[in-house]
């Protein structure tokens, strides 16, 4: 048993121009026990930046709550929205603080910045940043994940064609991994909206 | 971590059920007590029951108990407090292994509601029905088929006596009893114990 399979769940990110999408499956479970099939990944940080936590789901939430505070000082601060670029590397700090006996969760931030070009970004349990400008994935379905959306990703897709790509992705992904299911929702990030989703995938 | 003990939480808009076996064990074979109260009353609509290591339960339920009745906090708040008080402890010497479902009833928002929080601070709010404890398992497939989310009291009682039931009938120990508490707009309510 791994600590990082215990409760499961999924997180995929994509990046299109001018718009992200960030998706998550809803299952909560114990090892092989569903508790829970209402429980999204993503939270919204601001309006245009979100944040995906995968792995277990007890420090995920702690560290969701670290992020909510740090971000609010920011704010507060600095008086102004954060940037996703600027997230991303407060929560790579937060984690190698904890470098020996780190957060089990693997953290994943999209949003778009000032001149809403999309930035996309995956992290280790200690914070290791890698941002590629295609797609990101972490979680137990993460390898299904990076095969599906190879094929489906395009440069340049607009917000229909991404939700499409993403909705897809996570799709596949909930068909072979045993740990995620029971739906998944998805989040479309545009410089005017967000558009949020539930999509039905095989409930299990 | 599944233990020998069993709590049982299901909850509608309007009511919220909450049931605890009345054991003790020890040493792995023996029926030490069987009149151990495991709830903790946080507020007025609001209590918890807790199960996990003997010690920490007494503990940790006398602690949350005080500061949230100190506080009289909402139930949101309480659930957020139990699993942040597991959470802090969790990577330290003093981490207490306490499994808890709290329920309530919200009188400003006229809801009821039910959550959990295991030892490892992982938490569940609001969901329509929970479980802690080995038996759980032969239960949860049991409430997805049976439950409704308008069921009345009465429904929600009988079908708390058939999860009860189906432990008894699969569960290697011998519980010999369960104490029933009931929140709902006019209060809370201790029911009958589920007497073996």
């Amino acid at each position: 048993m791994s600590i990082m399979s215990y409760t499961g769940g999924t997180v995929v990110a994509m990046a299109g121009d001018e718009c992200v999408c960030i998706a998550s499956d809803l299952r909560i479970g114990e090892q092989m026990t569903t508790i829970a099939t209402d429980q999204k990944k993503v939270h919204k940080v601001t309006d245009k930046v979100y944040v995906g936590l995968a792995g277990f789901q007890s420090d995920a939430r702690t560290v969701l709550e670290k992020i909510m505070f740090r971000k609010n000082l920011y704010e507060l601060r600095e008086n102004r929205r954060i940037k996703p670029q600027v997230l991303s590397e407060m929560i790579s700090n937060l984690a190698y603080q904890h470098r020996f006996g780190s957060y089990f969760t693997e953290p994943l931030v999209a949003g778009l910045d000032d001149t809403n070009k999309p930035y996309i970004c995956c992290m280790d349990t200690i914070g290791c940043v890698s941002a590629p400008r295609d797609f990101v994935a972490v979680g137990t379905g993460q390898e299904y994940l990076l095969g599906v959306c190879e094929n489906f990703w395009r440069e340049n897709m607009k917000p229909d064609e991404l939700f499409e790509a993403t909705a897809q992705s996570i799709l596949s992904c909930l068909e072979r991994d045993a740990a995620s299911g029971w739906g998944a929702v998805v989040y479309t990030i545009t410089k005017d909206k967000v558009n949020i989703s539930t999509i039905k995938a095989r409930m299990d | 971590m599944a233990g020998m003990h069993f709590l049982v939480g299901i909850s509608t808009e309007n009511y919220v059920i909450l049931a605890a076996d009345k054991a003790t064990f020890a040493y792995g074979a023996i029926l030490a007590d069987s009149e151990n109260d495991k709830e903790y009353r946080l507020g007025k609509k609001l209590t918890m029951m807790c199960i996990g290591e003997e010690g920490d339960v007494a503990q940790f339920g006398d602690w949350t108990k005080r500061n949230l009745q100190l506080y009289s906090v909402r139930n949101a708040s309480a659930h957020h407090f139990v699993r942040r008080s597991i959470a802090e402890g969790l990577r330290s010497q003093d981490h207490y292994t306490v499994d808890v479902l709290i329920g309530g009833y919200d009188d400003k928002e006229e809801k009821a509601f039910l959550g959990s929080v295991d030892y490892l601070a992982n938490g569940l709010a609001q969901q329509p029905y929970l479980f802690r404890g080995f038996c759980g398992r032969f239960c949860y497939a049991i409430m997805d088929h049976e439950y409704k989310k308008d069921m009345s009291e009465t429904e929600g009682l009988a079908l708390m006596n058939k999860c009860i039931g189906e432990a008894k009938r699969r569960f290697v120990a011998n519980i010999p009893g369960y104490k029933v508490v009931i929140i709902d707009k006019n209060g809370y309510r201790k029911l009958n114990d589920v007497l073996f």
